[in-house]
């Protein structure tokens, strides 16, 4: 008897330690310094006279660090602390989630933009149109595609139909033809893709231009180095999906029958898309099907890829003399059309959860970080693309050098506003992180050639419903 | 008659924190779990409307949950068993070592201590398929470059590798406290008796340690099961799923998509098949009557 109550002691204390490691990750979701804040009453002190203070929580890149720098001024200015945590993007999601059901102290949200249904859908982000009107605030300065990322009208796949504002838009980045334009100038290199393919080496338009390049440049040694035809995310999780997306929408695919709520991932366009993008992959550098943006900014600024798929915001990494041996050499144009050229479309915004307990003041610093000012400083200090049209056209950025060259550092601009007028989002709806990571395995089977193209997709199809149905 | 109250009661008395500590952290969070398991939960939504069994009707009819079982089986199997082969290998050889015995125990030491994540981290350095020193040797050996965290084959050896290379020392520090605890009269016997090492090492050793490494497969059995850090460090259950181990399912499902009543059922049933392996090598080992007492 003894003995079993030992070995049921030991059963017991075995199974808490478990659960109690199990419970304790994740379990840090308040803000650093939550002795500071305040009860907000839409001045810089709360009633009984203390500093007011926001909490928020940014994305650990480039424009998180810029929000950071800013926030420092923006408390100079109005005496309003605001404390920005710099995370990554699955900590944001989990920090907004639990904060919401545990109703704890953040403010502020950077998001990717995909997650705005999902938490709209719940009540849980606050609509800013009263706000908006009450400050004046005149949306139409920004880029209407990139104002759309923060709207949802509560219908599915309804990007870019308008509806309540959720957020402002932060950064934008579209994806983008990335070319070595060194490589595409050189006398030698034109004349002997003319001489394979009979006509003349331009940045690819059409996907079959793209193919021929890819294959071209495809292992051909160039001022010592190997190159690689082209690389583009391809990870599974949601690097190879964003990828693939920007192949789909341009051979006039969706992913989804918006009208009947089911998946469309098998039709003739999504499967022929799908099958390109999959052969392309034999052009890119090995390891492809591990690549992250990271990855492909790193092959890119050492001079191993003659082309890619990428963000336009990520170009600062190619032209960054300290890490680069690619400055300056590369351009910037329109991904590669199918049928039309239609990128995909990514972009960070910042919302408020309807659990902060000072939303007029987060919503001043908003749109102050997000203001015409702060717009063009945000991308002078090397934050990400500008959100406002007007950024697109001031000397203070079309103008402005890498510096110790005569390269223009935002050369990209022209590219990236073409793009914002023809880009797509991502399908807008509540599951869409779930659909995604659905989506993103049955593309990965497809990458390592365990299933064919046709097959992945039709069984990709069949898990989508099957989600959708839930 | 006071002194004896307080000498029956004072055991429960000293107990007492740690039961309060254990009902608030352990007991109360897995009864929660378990009541979530039976609800369509998600912390941003309001409505947690109770679903009976259909968590786990869905969990059983998934082919991710059959593919996390059996990535788990082979996953906990294969790194505990090689962990234990080259533990015990290797606490054989330190007992025996005369000079250097402690430098070369706390140089081994040193994996235990890093966090899996920056193992993880590191052995994904390491094993990339471009840059990674490991690549380098392969090369140098006159072999093709491989991508060990990229392939749907290799991504899983991979894991276990970089498991079996951190918790190897762990195994190998318990196994050699044991060994030093073996008195010397058995071996003088067995001396006597004219065994061989090995005989000796089978009859001896073994027998005198079984208890000790009953315990030593027990908690690293129960650590291999958790395996989360190092995968969403490595391959964050990929590539495809080869990867993806029923830890790393509970990961996906209640903090990726939010479906806590799901991610809980999976909990539990990964809880069950813990306490199932562990109550069966209770009952085949009896760990707690040290020194053969019935």
């Amino acid at each position: 008897m003894r003995k079993r109550l030992t070995r049921m002691s030991f059963l017991l204390l075995l199974c808490g330690l478990l659960f109690l490691s199990a419970c304790s990750s994740n379990s840090s979701n308040q803000p650093a310094n939550e002795g500071d804040s305040n009860t907000g009453t839409g001045s810089e002190t709360t009633g009984s006279g203390e500093q007011v203070t926001l909490n928020g929580v940014f994305l650990g890149a480039t424009w998180g660090q810029a929000t950071q720098e800013l926030a420092k001024e923006y408390e100079q200015e109005t005496g309003v602390k605001v404390n920005i945590e710099l995370v990554g993007r699955d900590v944001i999601y989990q920090k907004l989630a639990l904060s919401i059901a545990g109703q704890a102290n953040y403010d502020l949200f950077n998001v990717d933009y995909n997650w705005i249904p999902e938490f709209a859908s719940t009540g849980s982000l606050l609509q800013l149109d009263d706000l908006i009107k009450e400050h004046n605030i005149d949306t139409s300065k920004y880029l209407p595609r990139a104002l759309a990322l923060t709207q949802w009208n509560g219908q599915n796949g309804s990007f870019g139909e308008g509806g309540p504002i959720y957020g402002l838009p932060q950064t934008i980045h579209p994806h983008l033809l990335w070319y070595r334009s060194d490589l595409f100038a050189d006398e030698t290199i034109k004349a002997e893709f003319k001489a394979k393919y009979g006509y003349d080496l331009v940045p690819p338009q059409t996907m079959d231009q793209f193919r021929d390049a890819a294959e071209f440049f495809n292992g051909k040694e160039y001022n010592g180095e190997k190159l690689y035809g082209w690389a583009a995310q391809a990870t599974k999780g949601f690097g190879n999906v964003h990828t693939w997306l920007t192949f789909l929408y341009s051979n006039g695919a969706d992913v989804i029958d918006w009208n009947n709520m089911t998946s469309s991932l098998s039709t003739p366009e999504a499967i022929e898309a799908t099958q390109t993008w999959v052969d392309l992959l034999q052009y890119s550098p090995p390891g492809i099907n591990d690549y992250t943006f990271a990855e492909v900014a790193s092959d890119a600024s050492q001079g191993k890829l003659a082309m890619a798929l990428h963000w336009s915001w990520s170009a600062f990494e190619v032209d960054d003399p300290a890490t680069s041996k690619t400055v300056g050499k590369w351009d910037f144009a329109q991904t590669p059309a199918m049928k039309e050229s239609v990128p995909h479309l990514a972009g960070w915004s910042i919302v408020i959860p309807t659990t902060s307990k000072q939303q007029e003041e987060a919503f001043k610093f908003m749109t102050w970080l997000e203001s015409k000012e702060n717009d063009l400083r945000q991308a002078q200090m090397g934050g990400g693309d500008p959100v406002r049209e007007e950024s697109y056209a001031d000397p203070a950025l079309t103008d402005m050098l890498i510096e110790g060259t005569d390269v223009k550092r935002f050369r990209r601009y022209e590219a990236l506003e073409e793009a914002m007028k023809i880009t797509k989002a991502r399908p807008f709806f509540p599951q869409e992180e779930k659909w995604e990571s659905t989506v993103s395995e049955y593309l990965s089977a497809a990458q390592f050639k365990q299933m064919s193209v046709e097959e992945a997709m039709k069984q990709a199809d069949e898990a989508v419903n099957k989600m959708l149905q839930r | 008659m006071k002194n004896f109250r307080l000498q029956r009661s004072g055991p429960y008395l000293v107990m007492a924190p740690g039961i309060i500590l254990l009902l608030l952290f352990s007991i109360y969070p897995f009864l929660f779990l378990l009541k979530i398991s039976f609800q369509e939960y998600s912390p941003i939504s309001l409505d947690k409307p109770f679903v009976g069994f259909d968590n786990y009707v869905r969990l059983f009819s998934e082919h991710h949950f059959w593919n996390a079982l059996k990535i788990t089986a082979i996953f906990v199997s294969s790194s505990v068993i090689l962990e234990f082969a080259l533990g015990l290998g290797l606490a054989v050889v330190l007992n025996q070592l005369g000079w250097g015995q402690r430098l070369y125990q706390s140089a081994m030491l040193l994996p235990i201590a890093m966090a899996p994540t920056v193992v993880g981290l590191m052995f994904r350095f390491m094993m990339n398929e471009q840059y990674g020193v490991l690549n380098y040797f392969v090369e140098s050996l006159g072999f093709s470059r491989t991508a060990w965290l990229s392939d749907p084959v290799l991504a899983l050896p991979a894991l276990i590798f970089t498991d079996v290379w951190q918790w190897t020392p762990f195994m190998m520090i318990i196994l050699l406290a044991g060994l030093k605890g073996i008195p010397d009269e058995p071996y003088e016997a067995a001396m006597i008796d004219g065994a061989s090492a090995w005989q000796t090492f089978i009859y001896v050793t073994i027998p005198q340690l079984s208890r000790i490494i009953t315990i030593a497969l027990l908690l690293r059995t129960i650590d291999a099961f958790r395996i989360y850090d190092t995968i969403y460090m490595m391959t964050k259950g990929g590539p495809i799923n080869t990867t993806s181990t029923l830890s790393w399912m509970v990961y996906d499902n209640g903090f990726k998509f939010l479906e806590f009543g799901y991610g809980a059922a999976v909990c539990v049933v990964l809880l069950i098949i813990i306490v199932s392996l562990l109550t069966f090598v209770l009952k085949k080992v009896d760990v707690f009557e040290m020194g053969g007492k019935k």
